[in-house]
């Protein structure tokens, strides 16, 4: 990574603390790389082994649910993404795709392990990093589920303009998150460049489905 | 703390994975919390920093709709964890928590985890890993949850919504080419 490189890192919202010598040890661990606009980082239900953090620009996070594409939410700078496949390599549980032009830091699962293994202090770091994230996930998709919940036992229904996204900003809680309207969207521009007889990412969840308790929810 | 909740504590799952000594040490630092039925253990909105693990009981979770009505998402019970984003990052409370049961917690507040990662980042890496990989496995109920959600409510939809019947038509045929199957439209 060049000096230019690590300068980006420096000035990124999630590093901004960390201490000159841990930033270099992650420089020389990770890669960046560069996507257009348009460009498909993860397939919803695909096998993933990588996470990444948002250098420049913005990623749309999207799933197929019933058969409707929804934008669950937008990761701008500083953002961590597709982290769930560092912590149990399971599908990936949405789709990624670059919203613009973006530049992102790249961290594989080996890079992770090997780093943990090491007991790097680096590796607590990003370790606490991919925590936070994964618990925001949960708290905005809690979020989602008792705002659909609700409106679906008061109404016995649920129309377009119920199923909303509560789009959440860092902070913010259930009451002040704003509503967005489902995305009645097309398919990611490439999706017709999958090979043929492989399985699209628009299934189902793959992962396990061992409780079926609603409660399963963050609480913070 | 009797010695069967201290044997429960110690088959926590936050405590698997570590060696006696580190059980023993991570014990230290988690204070015990006895919380009667009935009373609320922390509401939506106020400040916390502390993670909550259950040793005993089952805990009522509460989330404010949009609207500010109370909707509740359901139970948690012993071996589970609350209270991990603030825990992590300092904040406002994302949901009210009642005990629906006389209820035992271990409290371990973001100050002594801060100890615990300076003075045994071992504990700290399992610990970390322990939230995580819960965290995972919860957003996944969650999302499927919300998926049969939409899928059991939402009929009118489709009949209702030219763009979305567009859409899912689209979708239909691209899962149908990829997948050889052919999906209801």
């Amino acid at each position: 990574m060049n000096q230019f490189e690590i300068n980006q890192l420096r000035s990124n919202p999630a590093l901004v603390d960390w201490p000159e010598s841990e930033l270099t040890v992650l420089a020389d661990a990770v890669t960046t790389e560069r996507y257009q606009q348009g460009a498909v980082l993860a397939r919803e239900g695909r096998p993933g082994a990588c996470c990444w953090l948002v250098l420049e620009g913005q990623l749309e996070i999207v799933r197929s649910i019933s058969g409707h594409r929804m934008e669950i939410a937008r990761a701008n700078l500083g953002d961590l993404v597709g982290q769930l496949s560092l912590v149990d390599g399971s599908p990936r549980s949405a789709s990624v795709i670059a919203a613009t032009d973006v530049q992102v830091l790249v961290m594989t699962r080996d890079v992770f392990n090997s780093l943990l293994a090491s007991h790097a202090p680096v590796a607590l770091r990003f370790q606490r990093q991919v925590a936070i994230t994964g618990a925001r996930q949960l708290r905005r998709a809690s979020e989602q589920l008792a705002a659909v919940l609700g409106t679906a036992r008061r109404k016995g229904k649920l129309e377009p303009t119920d199923l909303y996204t509560v789009r959440t900003r860092r902070a913010s809680t259930v009451a002040s998150g704003r509503l967005i309207a489902l995305v009645p969207g097309s398919l990611p521009a490439n999706a017709d460049t999958l090979p043929e007889g492989q399985s699209g990412g628009f299934g189902p969840d793959q992962g396990p489905a061992e409780d079926t308790d609603p409660a399963k929810v963050v609480v913070s | 703390m009797t010695p069967e909740l201290e044997a429960q504590i110690q088959a926590l799952p936050i405590m698997v994975g570590l060696s006696a000594d580190q059980q023993r040490e991570l014990r230290r630092w988690l204070r015990p919390i006895h919380v009667a039925a009935g009373e609320v253990i922390f509401r939506q909105g106020e400040r916390g920093a502390a993670l909550l693990l259950i040793v005993d009981g089952i805990i009522r979770i509460d989330v404010a709709e949009p609207n500010g009505d109370p909707q509740s998402v359901g139970n948690i019970k012993s071996g589970d964890m609350l209270g991990e984003i603030a825990f992590l990052e300092p904040g406002p409370r994302s949901a009210t928590a009642t005990a629906a049961s006389d209820v035992v917690l271990l409290e371990f507040t973001n100050t002594d985890f801060e100890l615990v990662q300076r003075r045994s980042p071992a504990i700290a890496t399992r610990v970390l890993a322990w939230m995580t990989s819960t965290t995972a496995r919860r957003l996944r109920n969650v999302n499927r949850d919300l998926e049969r959600t939409i899928a059991a409510y939402a009929e009118p939809l489709a009949a209702g919504a030219q763009e979305v019947r567009a859409s899912t038509s689209a979708l239909a045929r691209f899962w149908a080419r990829i997948s050889g199957a052919v999906q209801a439209d």
